[in-house]
């Protein structure tokens, strides 16, 4: 059966439009959803009292002081380590067996799924470094975790910057480091701040890691070695044992408003970077 | 000479970043080994008893369920994902395309248990009400991991296209092809590998997928036949004991997250592999 | 229950293969009182007005049938030390055995022991 190109054209952008009218209906129901069922219960008592009756009742502070904590100290460790990864792989080899090895460490890192680092974590940070359910035990699995993400964006950013303006560093004297620390990473600071952005998003998100290695204790964490509930467990308990669906609502929705605040501003960074390179 | 010492630290900072990947590899191995030559390691991925109160550890039935899940959840994936990226790439209007790909990005961001949580309350009853069956099954889990991977296959299939030289696109139009001639002989080939890097991207997360899919595959020990019936994944299997296992038991996960860890190595290497021979 | 496969020794399975399990209490609760033909086990205290506990041996499960043993499948709760109870843990303990503990308890729907 011979259907004329034009005509088969109008089938296909149908059939092309329906299918991406339904998966942004799909996307957007999900946001809905929480939205609609959650919304009346975020107000400032929610968000800034504490938990009563495991849950049931009250508010959600320590998971929100425990998302910060957990999600800032994992991105406070992947940072350094991630960007001088980044440097080390751009600035000082050529492409080799080392890079290569290096670089496959990173992508097959990347390629771990969340519950394996549960219970890595879980095994050698919690029991055998004895760190016991901590702040610090999540903190420091998350950081191996987004590490790859770091390290990616981080290279890419660095290897934005003009050859130029390394040669101009050179040229007036200064050493490898001195060319690296105050000419190349100050101008890719927008893009590795976009990555270390992106990886603080994916450590809210987190939740198998974090129950094997944070804990779910609902008690305010005072320091690092003080288990920790964050938002996005919190959500989980509540959801699936029932305690109160109101609340998981409204702990979801804080969870994707955070989420969403926190992409956008990594966004909004990253075109930062886009325009200045125009 | 301080600059040799910066160099050296910097490689050494390198080095131990890269270091993790196998030092997680050869504590799962390492805890998960023993117990499999143990058992067997054919028995092990064989038998279809998990009974870990009678010494009894087979994981074959997870083995399954993580396939047929993830490759149902692939093919859904990369139905809805392909077509929208197809759409915003040659069909939607420029302005449009701006709006939406950041915001199909920012749902990449959404938590899993959300997703799941949200199959629980909408989809599983919707299954078993239309379908019949518990309702919670292997076709409940592989749509909400093809929904979750959606925004991964939609991104990095929409960049495979934008990066297809436009001299390509230009001379098919040039020589009198439709957009969807063009599309589909030209830019498709094009952007193949780029397109299966997004697949095997997606697949990639979808194996690893736990807290959703715990929460809608039901998590049943039967090999899966049917799309209705409730499944459990290899990575959900680990998550429902960890809490509660001791001596082999424990070891039998750490050896199930072993058999999930060949599985992605697997898939990546295949992804490796392909994409390099397009180029 | 005991299933024969082919002509080897029979296995004895305790849970049917194609049992649902979940991850918590509250989900199994969901899914009973969402499915019309499910039947599953819960903490007594889970017990809400949209599922029905079901008599075992002709007993419901009460706070008093529960704690005679009358009613069949009921459990002790343990509390778990390494050895030596340090001043937190038996100071919790304790409580939970005190009257107010105990109080706590009931009023979250659970069986108490004093």
């Amino acid at each position: 059966m011979l259907i004329r190109p034009f005509v088969w054209q109008r089938i296909v952008w149908a059939v092309l439009a329906l299918m991406t009218l339904a998966t942004l209906v799909v996307l957007f129901f999900i946001v809905g959803f929480i939205a609609a069922k959650g919304a009346h219960v975020i107000t400032p008592e929610f968000l800034f009292s504490l938990p009563e009756r495991m849950g049931k009742e009250g508010g959600v502070l320590p998971t929100i002081v425990a998302t910060l904590w957990v999600s800032l100290l994992a991105v406070l460790i992947a940072t350094p380590v991630g960007v001088a990864t980044a440097v080390y792989l751009t600035e000082y080899t050529r492409e080799s067996v080392l890079t290569r090895i290096i670089r496959f460490g990173a992508d097959a890192l990347a390629g771990v799924p969340s519950i394996i680092f549960g219970l890595f974590g879980f095994i050698f940070f919690v029991i055998r470094l004895r760190m016991g359910w901590s702040v610090l035990a999540g903190a420091l699995t998350l950081a191996i975790m987004i590490l790859p993400t770091i390290v990616r964006t981080s290279e890419e950013a660095i290897r934005a910057v003009p050859a130029a303006l390394r040669e101009v560093s050179v040229s007036l004297g200064g050493t490898k480091s001195q060319t690296v620390a105050r000419v190349v990473l100050p101008n890719s600071l927008p893009g590795i701040l976009t990555g270390v952005i992106l990886g603080m998003g994916r450590s809210v998100a987190e939740t198998a890691v974090l129950i094997f290695t944070a804990g779910s204790s609902l008690l305010m964490p005072r320091t690092v070695f003080d288990p920790a509930r964050t938002m996005a467990v919190h959500f989980y308990i509540l959801a699936r044992e029932g305690l109160s669906m109101e609340r998981a609502y409204g702990t979801a929705l804080l969870l994707i408003v955070s989420i969403l605040v926190i992409n956008v501003v990594a966004y909004l960074l990253m075109f930062r970077v886009t325009r200045k390179l125009r | 000479m301080r600059e040799k010492l910066i160099e050296k630290g910097l490689l050494l900072v390198a080095f131990s970043a890269v270091a993790m990947i196998f030092l997680i590899a050869a504590f799962i191995f390492r805890e998960g080994m023993p117990l499999m030559l143990k058992v067997g390691i054919t028995n092990f991925i064989a038998s279809t008893r998990w009974q870990p109160g009678q010494g009894k550890f087979g994981i074959l039935p997870m083995i399954v369920g993580s396939l047929e899940v993830t490759i149902l959840a692939i093919v859904i994936g990369a139905v809805l994902g392909l077509s929208c990226a197809m759409f915003l790439a040659e069909f939607a209007p420029r302005w449009s395309v701006r709006i939406l790909k950041p915001m199909i990005e920012l749902l990449a961001g959404i938590p899993s248990v959300v997703y799941g949580f949200i199959g629980v309350v909408v989809l599983v009853p919707w299954i078993r009400t239309v379908f019949g069956g518990p309702g919670f099954s292997v076709l409940a889990a592989s749509i909400i991991l093809g929904i979750m991977i959606l925004p991964t296959v939609i991104a990095i299939s929409l960049d495979a296209f934008n990066a297809v030289p436009p001299s390509y696109k230009e001379g098919s139009l040039a020589l009198g092809a439709t957009r969807w001639q063009t599309l589909s002989r030209v830019m498709i080939p094009g952007a193949r590998s780029g397109i299966i890097a997004a697949f095997i991207l997606g697949m990639g997360r979808a194996v690893g997928e736990t807290m959703a899919v715990i929460m809608v595959a039901g998590n049943a020990l039967t090999l899966p036949v049917s799309v209705l019936q409730p499944v459990r994944t290899l990575t959900s299997n680990i998550a429902l004991e960890m809490g509660y296992a001791a001596g082999d038991h424990q070891a039998a996960l750490f050896a199930t997250g072993v058999v999930l860890f060949v599985i992605i190595v697997i898939l990546n290497t295949a992804a490796l592999l392909i994409t390099r021979r397009r180029r | 229950m005991i299933e024969k496969q082919g002509g080897a020794e029979p296995v004895i399975r305790y849970f049917a293969p194609d049992a649902l399990v979940q991850d918590s209490n509250g989900a199994v609760r969901e899914i009973v009182a969402a499915d019309p033909a499910a039947i599953g086990y819960v903490s007594y205290g889970l017990v809400d007005e949209r599922v029905r506990a079901l008599a075992l041996n002709g007993v419901m499960p009460t706070t008093e049938t529960v704690r005679s043993g009358k009613y069949p499948v009921g459990r002790r709760f343990l509390f778990l030390t390494t050895g030596v109870v340090d001043s937190t843990a038996g100071h919790f303990i304790d409580f939970t055995l005190s009257p107010a503990g105990q109080q706590a308890l009931a009023e979250e729907g659970l069986i108490r022991v004093d």
